[in-house]
């Protein structure tokens, strides 16, 4: 293609990425079947602290969005927690001491160590998914650590991750013809057995199309009946009954 | 690890493991030791403009981000050190403008140092870990203040900036061209490398592509050495700083190491402090005791171990834990680790075996490494002979030092915890169920660990019941 059409090509497609689109693709969901059958039971989830990375691609390199990243980690977590009360389920906090008398730092040093130990897992975990289903994956008995994993039935892993493009690095990505300079944001939501620390769910959603940065205050609207849809494929909380009924 | 390093640090950050050229000796030119000079930056030549005063707000964001991520050290005794290693090595230079020298060792088993432009110095728990003695980490933080006075962060972001710029333009110039077009073969490679990259994020490409300035690198070894010396640390501890970096991680199939390390350039990095050491010898400068040094990083030795043993590290948890124990025979705690660390190699060897050295071993190992849970890791192990003789002696191992420390004190109670795991791991059930119920006795009901015994022990309880169990 010659240069002026992909530059006249890149123009029109910038003009339409200020149209917002928020349609969310739910890419894949995995879960055992305890789960889904309702022989396990999901009425109290622990919160791991949330993780939202967000970055800047434009046409003067990456830019840092630490600001945007935390604002969007504490959307992730409101909207995440928001739905697990309105499906019926009690949440609490990992870095909640309750009764256990831990010091703060015994508990973040237990919270780096789960987390250390589900990045480990994720790296076979996200080769092959399905296996969840076999009980293939677990973080450990560790889990048990936490104080909150006393009363919970699972401890929940948010982990979101986006890239902002600006308008000039897309209409560059449209003339270079590749697919890499276009905005996304993933949301992978995973739970763990909170006593045992097995796998027991593991979900990706994620928007593919351009949606400028507006995600980042819009969390609900992108990933909100994504949320649902999940917490009713687990049958957690009233969605168990919901099917009963 | 989920917590990464975001792009600023990797502006910021340095230098011991990025590739660079030996510093020149000839530009040092620096006088004997006891009057070398350090030099202490642009200083108020450097003007602020909007694009630093935007760095300089995002490293502090990381700087409290470190902090509510919980990854910021905070003990006493290791802040301490670290402060009285930083601050002689700042001796008394002038501080620029909108900085505040902080010293941090940071939660990261990545073998990693790295200052940010606002004055804060990060030492990686993963380094601390590595390093032998206080003149290495005054080589390190003499490194990593070098970059603060010379405002390294400020005029790589510029730099890089422009540098950005031109690959936007290349990279559309490479794709403009038609297939074996006009362009020369090394412009097309070049493109094909960026955009590759470019899925990863444009600060990386920059650093990966291009590497931190190397003329930054070298003033920042000539300086920070420079600075080691004034403070009276034997320079030649810098070399062997460098030889450290480049033996690192041998263990593992998945070495945590930081960037380049391989690169051939560290050697020559190595060479240029020898032969400063050898320019500057004299008998007041010091290394500092190594078994104070291990005393003083012991927290963050602890937690790499700790680190090691929820990442599939075990050899280096064994060596880590070794190194401690032989250095404080006495401490119950050590020795614990130690046990634990056996315990957690199961199956696989101290060592790499000589299969495992070789290309093809190594290739195959870290594939299974990428395909295996640690739980299908071992079991495939337990299937050779060699596996399971690596078990039986790990396995001895642990035993005889949890019952030493059980010995020599009886209320440790996380020595019984940690024996009771591993009958467990043994089948001996009964026995593990006595262990878990003596650190249930010994520990109060509301110990963190108090829920995960229970249910262990009610599980043994059931198995040790169970047919067939004798």
């Amino acid at each position: 293609m010659p240069l002026k059409v992909r530059i006249l090509a890149a123009l029109i497609c910038t003009g339409l990425f200020g149209f917002r689109a928020y349609a969310t693709t739910p890419s894949w969901s995995y879960e055992n079947r305890k789960v889904t059958s309702g022989e396990f039971l999901i009425r109290t989830a622990c919160m791991m602290p949330v993780e939202g990375k967000l970055s800047k691609v434009t046409m003067k390199g990456g830019e840092g969005m630490s600001k945007e990243s935390e604002n969007w980690t504490e959307n992730l977590q409101n909207m995440v927690e928001a739905h697990l009360k309105t499906a019926g389920v009690q949440v609490l906090q990992a870095s909640d001491p309750m009764a256990s008398g831990a010091s703060d730092d015994e508990i973040q040093q237990v919270i780096l160590e789960l987390d250390q130990k589900y990045g480990e897992i994720t790296k076979t975990l996200n080769k092959k998914p399905k296996d969840i289903g076999e009980s293939r994956y677990t973080i450990g008995d560790d889990a048990a650590l936490l104080p909150c994993s006393a009363k919970a039935d699972v401890l929940v892993f948010v982990e979101g991750e986006g890239q902002v493009t600006s308008g000039g690095k897309k209409a560059m990505g449209m003339i270079v013809g590749g697919s890499a300079n276009t905005s996304y944001a993933t949301l992978v939501l995973t739970m763990a057995d909170a006593k045992t620390g097995e796998i027991i769910a593991f979900s990706r959603m994620s928007n593919a199309e351009s949606f400028g940065d507006k995600f980042v205050d819009q969390t609900e609207e992108v990933y909100g009946k994504a949320l649902n849809k999940q917490f009713e494929r687990l049958r957690i909380g009233m969605y168990l009954d919901k099917k009963k009924h | 690890m989920r917590v990464r390093i975001p792009a600023l640090v990797l502006l910021g950050f340095c230098p011991l493991l990025f590739p660079q050229q030996a510093p020149s000796i000839g530009a040092a030119a620096l006088p004997g030791a006891g009057s070398v000079q350090v030099p202490g930056g642009p200083g108020p030549a450097f003007a602020f403009t909007k694009i630093d005063t935007d760095l300089l707000d995002e490293a502090n964001a990381v700087d409290a981000l470190y902090e509510k991520k919980g990854l910021v050290m905070h003990d006493p005794a290791l802040q301490s050190f670290l402060d009285s290693v930083g601050n002689r090595v700042l001796a008394n230079r002038p501080i620029p403008e909108n900085v505040t020298f902080r010293f941090r060792a940071l939660r990261d088993p990545m073998v990693n140092a790295f200052a940010l432009p606002n004055g804060s110095i990060y030492v990686t728990t993963g380094l601390l870990a590595l390093l032998e003695n206080e003149a290495q980490l005054a080589g390190v933080l003499g490194h990593e203040t070098s970059h603060v006075f010379e405002r390294h962060t400020y005029l790589e972001n510029r730099s890089v900036r422009r540098k950005a710029l031109t690959i936007n333009i290349l990279e559309i110039a490479a794709a403009a061209a038609p297939v074996g077009g006009n362009l020369s073969e090394g412009v097309q490679l070049f493109g094909a490398s960026v955009q590759l990259a470019a899925m990863i994020g444009s600060d990386i490409i920059v650093a990966t592509i291009y590497g931190y300035s190397r003329d930054m690198e070298r003033q920042a070894d000539s300086d920070g050495i420079a600075a080691m010396t004034a403070a009276s640390y034997d320079p030649a501890a810098m070399a062997r700083s460098f030889e450290l970096l480049d033996l690192d991680s041998s263990l593992e199939y998945e070495p945590v190491q930081g960037f380049y390390r391989d690169h051939p350039k560290l050697s020559e990095r190595r060479e240029f402090a020898t032969q400063f050491a050898s320019e500057h010898k004299s008998g007041a400068l010091v290394t500092g005791d190594p078994k104070a040094y291990l005393d003083n990083v012991s927290p963050a030795i602890c937690y790499e171990i700790e680190t090691d043993l929820s990442s599939r590290r075990e050899r280096t948890a064994v060596d880590r834990a070794s190194k401690l124990s032989a250095a404080f025979p006495d401490n119950p705690k050590y020795k614990v680790l130690l046990a634990d660390s056996y315990r957690a190699l199961g199956a696989k060897t101290k060592a790499p075996t000589d299969e495992e050295r070789t290309r093809h071993g190594q290739a195959e190992h870290r594939k299974e490494y990428f395909s295996m849970t640690p739980e299908e890791e071992q079991s495939k192990l337990r299937e050779k002979p060699e596996g399971q003789a690596a078990l039986r002696d790990n396995q001895a191992m642990a035993e005889q030092l949890y019952k030493s420390v059980i010995q020599s004190n009886p209320n440790y109670a996380a020595a019984h915890s940690g024996l009771g795991f591993l009958f467990e791991q043994e089948g001996k059930y009964n026995e593990a169920a006595t262990e878990y119920q003596t650190y249930l006795q010994m520990e109060s009901g509301t110990s963190m660990d108090h829920l995960r015994i229970q249910r262990r022990l009610a599980a043994v309880q059931k198995l040790a019941g169970s047919p067939g169990h004798t």
